[in-house]
């Protein structure tokens, strides 16, 4: 199969779900919780009144033709009403989106970092006590859960020692807005003290995010690099006199990558959701934490954008990672060009 | 007649073939000391969870319950409260061993409700591979996967009342497709294995094929995910809990112990909230280490 066929399915995919999804949390939100005029309105309107503005908003319509008209709106960039926030939700997530998206794209580095300096230390020295140490950090990982580690980071780290802290964004004065991304934007006014400080706030809820999958995704590369050690071409590549270091990186960590890559696709994608949980705990003012001020007073539109937005993400995350994971294997690479 | 005798003993130690094999994967399973620990944790959990009401030493604290004279009594301090207690004078290990027992009752309902209609949908998907029965099955099941589970069971939930009762639903709501997947990769790799075409050609039920023919041979990864599921419908009810779209105080919910105390008293009084954190750690890590010997177990 080409590769831009490929793409392309998997885009066509992606958008099917996308609208069925977005057809499910448009029902759960409009049907659901009653009727949503009457929510808007005064208790004590007249009947003639409510039947007008219904009318007005077009929720006299039927419920396919409703779900038409918000679908148009969307496409338009027109994610309706906030009742939370008092303005348009578009608003909200262009506000709100970036500083999520920060923190996620922080915690994705660290943990494709993180991953390799373990997996390959674990690798190189399997069965020794590097590998245990990986070994016994991975069980750990799995089994604590991101919400507890930033309880956990904020109550030693935050709280007792002091170390970092917690909260903000910035103690200093913020950059002035160009992206929306913090640290793009101080980087862009040339003001690194601003970058460094947004560095040092967003640790704690950045390593919370990333632990557990960073210590799974060390354990795979590990294991590949096992596997793939007793193989022919390592021993050829060896005999031939090539330096250990070269064999390593070359020849032994490339094939033992490709799964890893796939998994921690998935962990930076699941990271999306954790990020609801970390950043309550930081009190990070991400798009996260606003969604679930939004969810506990049950402000529909939001929660009806929330959910959309994650999913568009969530559709760009899963590509990209399926495309690095084709162009990572020769396999797949090759077919494109032979058959 | 002794030497018939004989022969019948050696058939019958033979003919079980059933019991041979269940032998063979507790041997397997045993093979390896993590599975043991993780089939020990899990069962201390399973046991707390459904005896918690009787061998807590104070039942009373699981509800409305104060005692000011005795309140943030620090853990390891006081043999009355060996984990400390709360604001309210709540000795924190029997709130947390109460909380057990919402955990694993969140656990069995979600995985009664979604493990059956999930993997009948994934059998019949498989087996009707590449029609149109497969393509819908499967592109309805992908709508769920399309945005994190967490994502999509905060959506649910929010729209409705929080409480134990609606979080269950939401998280069965958006747990069955990850079993029709599984079901379906299984099923649909072995539908045109000559046993099932053999089966078609003898002139089986689609019924029969699908739940006598392909079902056994999905049934190893089926029963790993079950394990390992156990900790994550937990650990995602705990969270529900956590953000306060879930159990509601005073339920003994460990998810909303670790929030409410945590907001409120995190920094001086941490035992109030570590401890229930600690109590959803233990059965991630019972179930995830009996998953990996229950995965070991099906694997030649």
């Amino acid at each position: 199969m080409k590769m831009k066929i490929y793409v392309a399915r998997r885009l066509g995919f992606a958008l099917l779900s996308l609208i069925g999804l977005s057809i499910l949390v448009f029902y759960l939100a409009r049907v659901i919780p009653g009727d949503p005029v009457m929510m808007m309105v005064d208790p004590r309107t007249p009947p003639e009144k409510i039947e007008e503005l219904r009318h007005a908003l077009g929720l006299d319509q039927p419920l396919y033709l409703q779900y038409f008209f918000w679908l148009e709106d969307v496409f338009r960039g027109d994610l309706g009403f906030s009742v939370f926030t008092q303005r348009s939700v578009t608003r909200d997530v262009l506000d709100y989106l970036p500083v999520s998206l920060e923190l996620v794209i922080l915690a994705a580095l660290m943990e494709v970092v993180g991953s390799f300096t373990l997996g390959v230390l674990a690798g190189a020295y399997a069965y020794k006590w590097p590998d245990n140490v990986v070994r016994v950090l991975s069980y750990i990982g799995i089994s604590i859960p991101s919400f507890v580690w930033a309880i956990i980071f904020q109550l030693i780290f935050a709280w007792q020692l002091g170390l970092f802290p917690t909260g903000r964004l910035l103690d200093v004065s913020s950059p002035p807005r160009v992206t929306g991304f913090t640290s793009l934007d101080s980087l862009i006014a040339g003001r690194f003290d601003a970058f460094g400080d947004f560095i040092w706030h967003a640790t704690l809820p950045a390593l919370a995010l990333c632990i557990g999958g960073m210590t799974q995704d060390a354990r795979i590369i590990r294991s590949g690099m096992v596997e793939n050690k007793d193989k022919e071409y390592i021993a050829m590549a060896t005999s031939q006199g090539l330096p250990k270091r070269l064999v390593m990186f070359k020849y032994l960590l490339k094939p033992s990558i490709i799964p890893a890559v796939t998994v921690m696709g998935m962990d930076i994608a699941a990271m999306l959701g954790n990020a609801f949980l970390v950043e309550r705990v930081f009190l990070w003012p991400g798009f996260s934490k606003h969604a679930i001020d939004a969810m506990l007073m049950k402000d529909l539109n939001t929660i009806v954008a929330t959910v959309i937005v994650i999913g568009v993400i969530f559709a760009i995350v899963n590509i990209v990672t399926d495309i690095i994971v084709a162009y990572l294997d020769p396999r797949i690479r090759l077919m494109e060009r032979g058959e | 007649m002794n030497k018939t005798k004989k022969i019948r003993l050696f058939r019958t130690i033979k003919q079980s073939p059933r019991w041979e094999s269940v032998r063979r994967m507790w041997y397997k399973f045993s093979r390896s000391p993590l599975s043991i620990a993780g089939l020990v944790i899990s069962a201390a959990c399973i046991f707390i969870g459904v005896f918690a009401p009787y061998i807590v030493p104070y039942p009373e604290h699981g509800g409305y319950f104060s005692n000011y004279a005795d309140k943030f009594i620090p853990p390891f301090q006081d043999l009355k409260y060996i984990l400390g207690t709360d604001y309210y004078g709540r000795d924190v290990l029997t709130r947390t061993m109460l909380g057990f027992q919402y955990s694993l009752m969140m656990a069995g309902v979600v995985l009664s409700l979604v493990v059956a209609p999930g993997v009948i949908l994934g059998l019949i998907a498989g087996y009707h591979n590449k029609t149109w029965i497969d393509m819908v099955i499967m592109r309805i099941s992908d709508i769920f996967i399309a945005v994190p589970p967490l994502v999509l069971a905060l959506g649910i939930c929010s729209v409705l009342e929080p409480n134990v009762f609606n979080a269950m639903m939401a998280v069965s709501l958006m747990w069955w497709p990850w079993y029709a997947r599984l079901t379906y990769n299984v099923s649909s790799a072995i539908r045109n294995e000559y046993f099932v075409q053999a089966a078609e050609v003898m002139g089986a039920s689609t019924f029969h094929i699908i739940f006598r023919e392909i079902l056994p041979n999905c049934l190893g990864p089926i029963l790993t995910k079950v394990t390992l599921d156990v900790g994550w419908v937990i650990l995602i009810g705990s969270a529900l809990s956590f953000v306060g779209l879930g159990a509601q105080a005073p339920t003994p919910d460990l998810g909303t112990m670790v929030a409410d105390n945590f907001y409120t008293y995190g920094a001086d009084f941490w035992w109030t909230s570590i401890f229930p954190a600690l109590g959803i750690v233990v059965i991630i890590l019972g179930f995830n280490l009996l998953g990996d010997g229950v995965r070991d177990m099906f694997t030649e």
